[in-house]
């Protein structure tokens, strides 16, 4: 073992010197054996010197560790990575399965028992059977983009192993980076059908529905996945998307209640549950509950945090229902993050709950103070222009409707077929 | 830490003889233990902080499963090694303890791992 390289990431200096003194005894040589508190540190040594050990935190430096794997796992398929961590939760543990660490150990840990799994570990890696041999040697040709070659690997491995499964996994992942999706399903139910529970399998059979835009079937498979299985952040947002675009929104608390749950919620998870958690609360608005329609999207703006962009669509949809709806808008208004409070977009916003909800009279004088201050955008003037025709205000709708094409210049088609549309009719 | 894990805090270390604190500010930044066994652990210090054969007497916090117990003992110096950085690995051996707490930590560490490795193994599939 001294010709191989370890980087060791740790917050914790004890540990951190623990576990190199267990590398050593072990056989690795001191210069080889890295120790970094740091995440920085650690991704700089991992470019330059592509260690084939890594032996991280879960979370290092606010970041995560996991990254690091990534990272370590796309350098060669015969590098070992391992997750040393107080974390024990089954969401963080389902995560670092999905991202292919090869142990996770929790600390603290009995004496010697890190030694030895240590070397359990990198024997077992060093020394693989043939079937073994072969899957790793067509996960290199993936990496390598050779997916021709990668194929022949695992069909040869299959003949190597009475019970091939994760050959079939690989096989139908291979198939499934071609976009060949039948071919790809086909394997991975050769492989379920050999192990019914087969984790890989089974989301890799979910990754291929769920690309076929086949969200019936995908949502069944993500329900056994589901009832099995801890889920993490990478594959929870599409799991959600499956259930909503499938239709099943009684699931979307039980989705809700799952993402809260996580340790780790990436940007692109809270995008993707935001996005959906939009998609459910506007089906329920078709559906005429508008209840439950606000339920969603409240969970949405505590997926995506203070964000005005994402407050304005919801509220925009409840604006377009009854006046229970539009009585939400405006409560949801009061969640506008406080720092954009009194920007234009707040003011436009504003005034389309208020346009719902106030008297007319008082309508034309929060629209006229806009208006004198240049706070409207050009959807706020369509909406003041038509409440005054409809009020049979005209000439100040013609007044109003010359300072908007002013300011907006590309509105000008729109107001001109309100104004036929209520004056020369 | 989140709330289900297990971990051993040490607040203060102290001579059992002398009554002075081997380790300073141990309140403000405890020491982490980083293994154990039936009845001693490890942790890492700065070089010479007492003799093999020291009696010792200490105070800290076991967590179980996230709850907090406050554990009180005296053990025993039984050794000590460099391990890099002028830092030592010292181990500790319980004289006098909790033993149903203490071996109650000790189940719940090793169940905790026992349960890690049965769900990463079923997801995991080894290549």
């Amino acid at each position: 073992m001294n010709d191989l390289t370890a980087i060791i990431v740790d917050s914790s200096a004890s540990y951190g010197h623990l576990v190199a003194s267990s590398l050593r005894e072990l056989g690795f040589s001191q210069e080889r054996i890295f120790i970094t508190k740091r995440y920085a540190g650690a991704l700089e040594f991992m470019n330059e010197r592509k260690p084939q050990v890594l032996i991280t935190e879960f979370q290092i430096d606010g970041k995560f560790g996991l990254e690091l794997v990534n990272l370590h796992n796309s350098q060669s398929a015969e590098n070992i990575s391992i997750v040393m961590t107080h974390n024990n939760s089954s969401s963080s543990i389902a995560e670092a399965a999905e991202e292919l660490v090869d142990d996770y150990i929790v600390k603290p840990f009995q004496s010697g028992m890190l030694n030895h799994r240590l070397r359990s570990l990198i024997d077992k890696k060093l020394n693989p059977s043939e079937y073994i041999k072969s899957i790793r040697a067509g996960k290199q040709l993936i990496l390598e983009g050779r997916l021709k070659d990668a194929e022949f690997k695992f069909s040869s491995a299959v003949a190597q192993e009475s019970r091939p499964t994760l050959a079939h996994y690989y096989l139908g992942y291979t198939k499934f980076i071609e976009n060949n999706f039948s071919v790809a399903k086909e394997e991975f139910i050769k492989g379920l059908r050999i192990q019914p529970l087969h984790y890989k399998c089974l989301t890799g059979k979910f990754d291929t529905f769920f690309e076929q835009k086949s969200y019936e079937e995908a949502y069944d498979v993500a329900n056994t996945i589901l009832g099995n299985y801890p889920i993490g952040p990478k594959r929870l947002g599409h799991l959600f998307i499956s259930a909503v675009f499938s239709g099943r929104l009684d699931m979307v608390p039980q989705y809700y209640r799952l993402f809260a749950q996580l340790d780790h919620k990436t940007p692109e998870l809270r995008r993707v549950f935001s996005a959906a958690l939009f998609t459910a609360g506007r089906s329920q608005i078709i559906t005429g509950d508008i209840f439950k329609a606000v339920e969603c999207f409240e969970m949405g703006i505590q997926v995506v945090g203070p964000d005005s962009a994402y407050l304005t669509k919801v509220i925009k949809a409840l604006l377009k229902t009854d006046v229970q709806g539009c009585k939400q808008a405006s409560r949801l208004l009061q969640q506008y993050p406080t720092n954009q409070v009194g920007s234009k977009e707040f003011d436009s916003l504003n005034f389309l709950v208020n346009s719902k909800l106030l008297t007319i009279p008082q309508i034309i004088e929060h629209g006229r103070k806009l208006v004198a201050n240049s706070r409207m955008d050009s959807e706020c003037y369509e909406v003041f222009v038509r409440i005054l025709l409809e009020d049979k205000k005209v000439v100040l709708a013609e007044d109003i409707m010359a300072k908007a094409v002013r300011d907006y210049p590309e509105a000008r088609s729109r107001l001109n077929d309100l104004y036929q549309k209520f004056v020369v009719a | 830490m989140t709330s289900n894990q297990n971990y051993l805090e040490i607040h203060c270390l102290q001579n059992l003889t002398t009554e002075f604190e081997l380790i300073k500010d141990l309140k403000a930044t405890p020491l982490e233990v980083l293994e154990f066994d039936d009845r001693s652990f490890a942790f890492q210090g700065p070089a010479k902080i007492c003799g093999i054969g020291t009696f010792i007497h200490l105070e800290g916090a076991l967590f179980i499963s996230g709850k907090k117990n406050d554990f009180l003992a005296t053990a025993k110096l039984v050794s000590s090694a460099p391990i890099g950085d002028k830092l030592f690995k010292y181990t500790l051996e319980l004289t006098r303890f909790d033993k149903p707490l203490w071996e109650s930590f000790r189940k719940s560490v090793e169940h905790s791992q026992i349960a890690t490795d049965t769900l990463f193994q079923s997801m995991r599939d080894h290549d």
